[in-house]
């Protein structure tokens, strides 16, 4: 079977595109009030941001962080104006919603984590399928604004001008940080 | 090692330098075995970043959502069912309170035209290649189904062809006042309801005890048949 079919004389349907059409007709719906098109929605995404607040802020706050993004996008929903997918527009909520909290995520951390220790307090090198899930872990042992860099250029994909945008700090200081996180996991997976 | 140049390792490694630099990270490296261990190690960092998988997130956030955004969310998993939505927006009630949610014109032409790749969508679910999205699509509904066997929605062809008559009506009735390029884009929508519709009914003519099926004709047609008749009743 043909990876696309075309039945309409203009129009073409590629799969690769259904998915983003089945989101943008969900995110209409959720934006006048329907709240099972929300909860596919959620379904979709929950996903990628509980992943990415892990990675930014450790998984004892993901939970929460992750119901407050989708609480916070329930209710900006109506400033959704499809000019992106759903999805990037949520995960970029996330991302605003996560930096907007860090300072008290890292009072909080700091308590329990003193800033330059970070890596020295892995394990011993893993192997095997736990591999993944310790490098997880490493991220998030990284120093916070090294980590945020790392997090978002390497895992996420923004470019540095977008994260200095964002952190409200200079390329070079996203690109000295990003530098900063790539060593010092360097030295973890070299353990 | 030069702490100079492992400091400009992973820009190098971003292609992030400017030219001049570029040339003399090279020049160095052709000389300095040991930043090149270190650029081969960041580099791994960096492949293995991009290669992460997003784990499964915890299976009972939702509940806390649903407190939290409302009446309406808690009784997504039980009670919201797709026929449950089409009898309250017919009668006007709505299962959240109302929010700013009157689209300009733009929006509506921008969901207009969603909507015709959605409709492709049940035209292609008719050849039987939707049922990996629709599996998760179907998360939430499987639910209600199992709470809510009184408000199972079913697809009726018979129906929608009389409702898509009824918006076309309505937009001959507005067709002095409506942009020709509205028209065009409104009418084209009927046009694909209409053929996906008749793929719909032919559809469930080979696998009639589909529930999921029906379930899934039901709530996306009738959804977009609402889109557009908002959409007429707009301009």
């Amino acid at each position: 079977m043909s990876a696309s079919l075309t039945w309409h004389p203009t129009l073409t349907l590629d799969q690769s595109a259904l998915p983003q059409s089945l989101e943008t007709s969900d995110a209409a719906l959720a934006a006048r009030g329907d709240a099972q098109a929300f909860r596919r929605l959620y379904e979709e995404n929950v996903d990628r941001v509980h992943a990415l607040a892990r990675r930014m802020v450790g998984f004892e706050h993901a939970r929460e962080l992750t119901q407050d993004v989708f609480v916070r996008a329930w209710q900006k929903l109506h400033t959704f104006r499809g000019e992106a997918r759903f999805s990037t527009w949520l995960h970029r909520l996330a991302v605003n919603l996560i930096l907007s909290k860090r300072a008290a995520f890292a009072t909080e951390r700091a308590r329990h984590l003193p800033d330059d220790q970070v890596l020295e307090r892995l394990e011993t090198r893993p192997c095997g399928r736990e591999h993944g899930m310790d490098f997880e872990k490493a991220i998030t042992r990284l120093p916070q604004g090294a980590r945020m860099v790392f997090v978002l250029h390497d895992v996420e994909g923004y470019r540095h001008e977008e994260i200095a945008g964002l952190l409200g700090v200079t390329t070079g200081t996203t690109k000295a940080q990003l530098h900063r996180a790539r060593m010092l996991l360097r030295g973890h997976l070299e353990a | 090692m030069s702490d100079r140049f492992t400091d400009l390792l992973s820009s190098y490694l971003d292609h992030d330098l400017p030219r001049g630099e570029t040339d003399a990270v090279e020049r160095h490296l052709a000389g300095c075995a040991e930043c090149r261990d270190t650029i081969a190690a960041l580099e791994v960092v960096k492949t293995r970043a991009a290669a992460l998988v997003d784990p499964p997130a915890p299976t009972d956030l939702w509940a806390g959502i649903a407190s939290r955004i409302g009446p309406a969310g808690s009784t997504t998993a039980s009670r919201w069912s797709r026929g449950a939505a089409r009898g309250a927006a017919a009668s006007g009630v709505r299962g959240l309170p109302e929010r700013s949610q009157r689209w300009a014109m733009p929006q509506w032409l921008a969901a207009a035209a969603a909507f015709a790749v959605v409709a492709l969508a049940v035209s292609w679910f008719a050849q039987d290649r939707l049922r990996p999205v629709l599996r998760r699509v179907a998360v939430g509904r499987q639910q209600e189904s199992a709470s809510s066997n009184t408000e199972t929605a079913s697809f009726d062809a018979a129906r929608v062809e009389t409702e898509i008559g009824q918006i076309q009506q309505a937009l001959d009735r507005g067709h002095d006042k409506l942009d020709p390029k509205t028209i065009q884009v409104l009418e084209e929508n009927l046009r694909i309801i209409r053929k996906a519709t008749e793929d719909a009914r032919q559809a469930l003519g080979r696998d009639p005890a589909n529930r999921d099926l029906q379930d899934y004709f039901a709530g996306s047609v009738q959804s977009k048949l609402d889109l557009v008749r908002r959409a007429v009743a707009g301009v």
